[in-house]
């Protein structure tokens, strides 16, 4: 395994670090019909800089279709789809990873950290398909939170009523 | 069941078509760079359809700030024939001919993507800049910049941080990680190297934001000590203790 890039180990090292979410999230227009919502992020009580932000995208199609994004240094980070688009993981394959990820996926960090480099924009190459237990937007957002160290959430958000989606 | 049956079935799983807002989105067989499948968006009308890729391309590339992308879209979409806007790539034909539109667009908005992916850079530290500030703010007038020092073979060479001290020079040399760099820091501290002048010390730094190779560092080592940028303030420590 090559040494890690110093890229890399800024990113383990924001992932890794206790991170909560600032304020409460603003709903916005995003591309096309997509409503798009923003936290930004503190460690230890500050917020953190380089770009360091959550956002969820909400489509309003019936399921609800919805990408929670973690990004830092300019870069999506890590990601989770649901509903909106599948996704199919190529090249060599970690052990276990399927070829198909599914409509509900995760590309998380840890999976993708490979690809990270110093002045390229992130690919998320790998997804794990979602847990079946996950069904619900709270349930995923734990989920993904969890997972990279996003603790004493001030309150789980909820996906905005249909009626107040842009479309 | 024929085999044919069986490819048609596993086929029939691919190309999912839903109803959206005012809009019919269905899955195509084409992927993005990142593995995502490309969705295309159709709007129908009377007698014409609109085919976009749903903004597919633009997300793709995960941006943190996709703004700026909306112009390289639109001049990349137009070499496929197709219009953009606030993003999207897009072509309107007869609905005859929609099909044929779903395939264009699908295979254009991949293509985008790849190019964009490839062509976008993100900005990162300038290291040689920071090198040269980090060094003003430590050893202040006595650092020169671009000084000509001549080597062993008569020529001189150009560096660009000496530290004047009163009895030595100290050369900290930033290199970049291309070939051109590698190889012209290389032979210029060679060539002053050889003199075996005690007066003169040299230090090569690199950027270790890059992934260097070892044969690349052990190269470098060649032409003087190597140094990595985030442990550059050690060395300055041992320097400042000359001073």
């Amino acid at each position: 395994m090559p040494p890690a890039s110093k890229i890399q180990t800024d990113i383990d090292a924001f992932v890794g670090a206790a991170k909560t979410l600032s304020g409460t999230v603003d709903w916005a227009r995003g591309y096309g019909d997509c409503t798009v919502g923003t936290y930004s992020i503190s460690i230890d009580g500050a917020v953190a800089g380089e770009g360091a932000k959550l956002n969820i995208q909400v489509r309003a199609l019936v399921p609800p279709n919805y990408t929670i994004g973690l990004y830092f240094k300019d870069r999506q980070i890590a990601r989770l789809d649901v509903g909106d688009t599948a996704h199919y993981n190529q090249g060599q394959l970690p052990d276990g990873l399927p070829s198909y990820a599914g409509r509900d996926h995760l590309h998380s960090w840890g999976l993708n950290r490979q690809f990270a480099a110093p002045d390229k924009v992130l690919k998320l190459h790998l997804a794990d398909p979602l847990p079946a237990s996950i069904q619900s937007f709270e349930a995923a957002f734990r989920h993904f939170c969890g997972l990279h160290n996003i603790d004493q959430l001030p309150t789980i958000p909820t996906l905005p009523a249909k009626s107040d989606l842009f479309t | 069941m024929s085999p044919a049956d069986i490819v048609k079935r596993a086929l029939d799983g691919l190309a999912r078509v839903s109803e959206g807002n005012g809009c019919v989105l269905v899955d195509t067989h084409c992927i993005y760079p990142s593995g995502s499948v490309v969705v295309v968006r159709i709007e129908v009308g009377e007698r014409v359809c609109t085919v976009s890729d749903n903004w597919g391309a633009i997300n793709d590339i995960g941006l943190s700030d996709t703004s700026k992308l909306q112009g390289m879209i639109a001049r990349k979409a137009s070499r496929f024939g197709m219009i953009s806007a606030n993003g999207a790539v897009a072509k309107s034909l007869p609905i005859d001919e929609m099909a044929a539109g779903i395939v264009l667009v699908a295979n254009a908005s991949k293509e985008i993507a790849l190019e964009l992916s490839n062509a976008v850079r993100l900005s990162r530290r300038d290291f040689k800049d920071s090198l040269r500030r980090a060094l003003e703010d430590r050893f202040n007038g006595a650092v020169r910049h671009d000084v000509s020092i001549v080597g062993y073979s008569g020529k001189a060479h150009h560096f660009d941080n000496v530290i004047m001290l009163s009895h030595r020079q100290i050369i900290v040399d930033p290199v970049s990680k291309d070939a051109n760099s590698i190889n012209g820091r290389l032979v210029a501290n060679l060539d002053v190297q050889k003199k075996q002048d005690i007066r003169v010390q040299q230090h090569i730094v690199f950027d270790d934001e890059e992934n260097w190779s070892g044969p690349e560092l052990s190269l470098l080592s060649v032409g003087a000590a190597t140094v990595p940028f985030s442990k550059f303030e050690g060395v300055a420590n041992s320097i400042a203790a000359l001073h």
